[in-house]
Order: structure tokens, then C-alpha cells, then sequence
């Protein structure tokens, strides 16, 4: 597959770039499912469709994240 | 002429679909073209989440993951697009999710110490090895190698001699 044809990576970098949510922050000690539900709960303060895709990223990059740093805990 | 009447060659011309034959289908028979059945991002969100989490999908994301001919990116964008054939949402929301699946793939191969090419990097040494770029690096050697014969083989000039040159 052509990668010039493929707009995720883009939008993934956008999305990595973007400003932080700070009403959805998610907490660490959150499981992932907890964080995606406050975003959620919370979607009426953010009406931009962008914004909220972007909160979630970033709730998802924090589990990465916590799964990595466990990782190297670990190790 | 002669071309014409070999039956191999007139089956392939008369096998081949009429220009316009894709807009014949009756409008609104496609699952892309009916609405589809998730229309908000947190729906979306949701089908895939739940989608991925299911230990059978998993395990077939994750083996194609770990052969690394496959990108995390390139995958997110087969199935979200798959997704959108399917009626499931709208492109919109497929390229808004995309990323969302991405990391989601990431953070699962990471959880289960799976190697993976991101796709994100624009040039992976992974699919510099590919069959692809390595024809493309073989014709540019040959096209090199080419012109540097073509530059050896023109002639040498002999020295322009005027009448007021000195003689050997």
C-alpha cells in the first residue's frame, strides 16, 4: 500500500500534537475504559468532533504509555 | 486482425466490465450508500474498542502485526475502510477514528511484547526491504550503469588543428 494514500498517518500525528484536553485529562490510575467513559460523560463541553477524537487518543496514549513504563519496570 | 480472432485475447475484451457498469446497481442497494449505522464519534469509538478487545480479532491484528510487512497505520486504514464498505460509518468518522485504532493496535501489541512497524517513520528499514523499493533500487543501479557505459563508449575527439597550429 502506498503510504502517500494513507491519511491516518497524518491524522496520528496531528493528533499526537495536539493541545491536551484539561476537563478530560485522564488520570493515570484510571483504567482505560474509566477514561474513555469521562471523555464521554463530558462531551457536551467539547463540542469540536476533532477535539474529543484527540481526547481519546490521548486516554489511549496514557495506557500506552503506563503499559510501556510497566514494562520496563519489569524488565 | 490476426490478434483479434485469438480467443484468449477476445474473452478477456468481452469479460471486462462496460464503462458506467458500477452506477447501474440500483441507488441505495450498497451499505455505503444507505445510512450508516454509526453516526457519532463516541458510537464509533465504542464498535471498535469493543471490536478489538474480542480475543479472536486480536489474535489475527496482532499475527499480521508481527510480520512486520504490514504497518499499525496500514492496518487501522484496511479497517476502517472495511468498516465503511460495510455501512458501519462514514469515511468522516473513519479517518477521524483512524488514529484512535492505531494507538489502540500499538498499545495491544506492546501489552503482549509484540514487535511492530508503526508506519509512522518515512522511511522503516523494514520496508526499505521491500520487494517493491528493492526492484525500484535494481533499476536505478541498472539505469546508473547504463549511462556511465554510454559516456565511455563516445569517442574521443582528435584535437582541432588550425593552419597556424605547430605540427607534431
Amino acid at each position: 500500500m502506498s503510504r502517500g494514500m494513507n491519511p491516518g498517518i497524518q491524522a496520528y500525528k496531528n493528533y499526537a500534537n495536539a493541545p491536551r484536553a484539561k476537563k478530560v485529562e485522564p488520570d493515570n490510575n484510571a483504567g482505560l475504559m474509566q477514561s474513555i467513559k469521562r471523555i464521554k460523560d463530558d462531551s457536551t463541553n467539547m463540542p469540536n468532533v476533532r477535539q474529543r477524537a484527540a481526547a481519546y487518543f490521548h486516554a489511549i496514549q496514557d495506557a500506552h504509555e503506563k503499559i510501556k513504563a510497566d514494562k520496563n519496570g519489569a524488565a | 486482425m490476426e490478434q483479434l480472432n485469438k480467443p484468449d485475447l477476445n474473452a478477456a475484451m468481452f469479460n471486462a466490465p462496460i464503462p458506467g457498469q458500477s452506477l447501474t446497481h440500483e441507488l441505495g442497494a450498497r451499505p455505503w450508500q444507505s445510512p450508516s449505522r454509526f453516526s457519532t464519534l463516541e458510537e464509533v469509538v465504542d464498535y471498535y474498542i469493543k471490536k478489538l478487545n474480542d480475543d479472536s480479532v486480536a489474535q489475527q491484528v496482532l499475527t499480521i502485526i508481527e510480520q512486520k510487512d504490514f504497518s499499525v497505520a496500514d492496518m487501522a486504514n484496511v479497517i476502517q475502510l472495511n468498516s465503511v464498505m460495510q455501512g458501519v460509518h462514514n469515511i468522516d468518522l473513519g479517518v477521524l477514528v483512524m488514529p484512535i485504532i492505531m494507538e489502540f493496535i500499538m498499545m495491544m501489541a506492546d501489552a503482549e511484547g509484540i514487535e511492530y512497524e508503526t508506519g509512522l517513520d518515512d522511511e522503516s528499514p523494514e520496508l526499505k526491504d521491500s520487494a517493491v523499493n528493492k526492484a525500484l533500487a535494481d533499476f536505478a543501479k541498472q539505469k546508473d550503469a547504463g549511462e556511465a557505459e554510454e559516456e565511455e563508449q563516445e569517442p574521443e575527439e582528435e584535437p582541432v588543428k588550425g593552419l597556424m597550429s605547430r605540427r607534431a
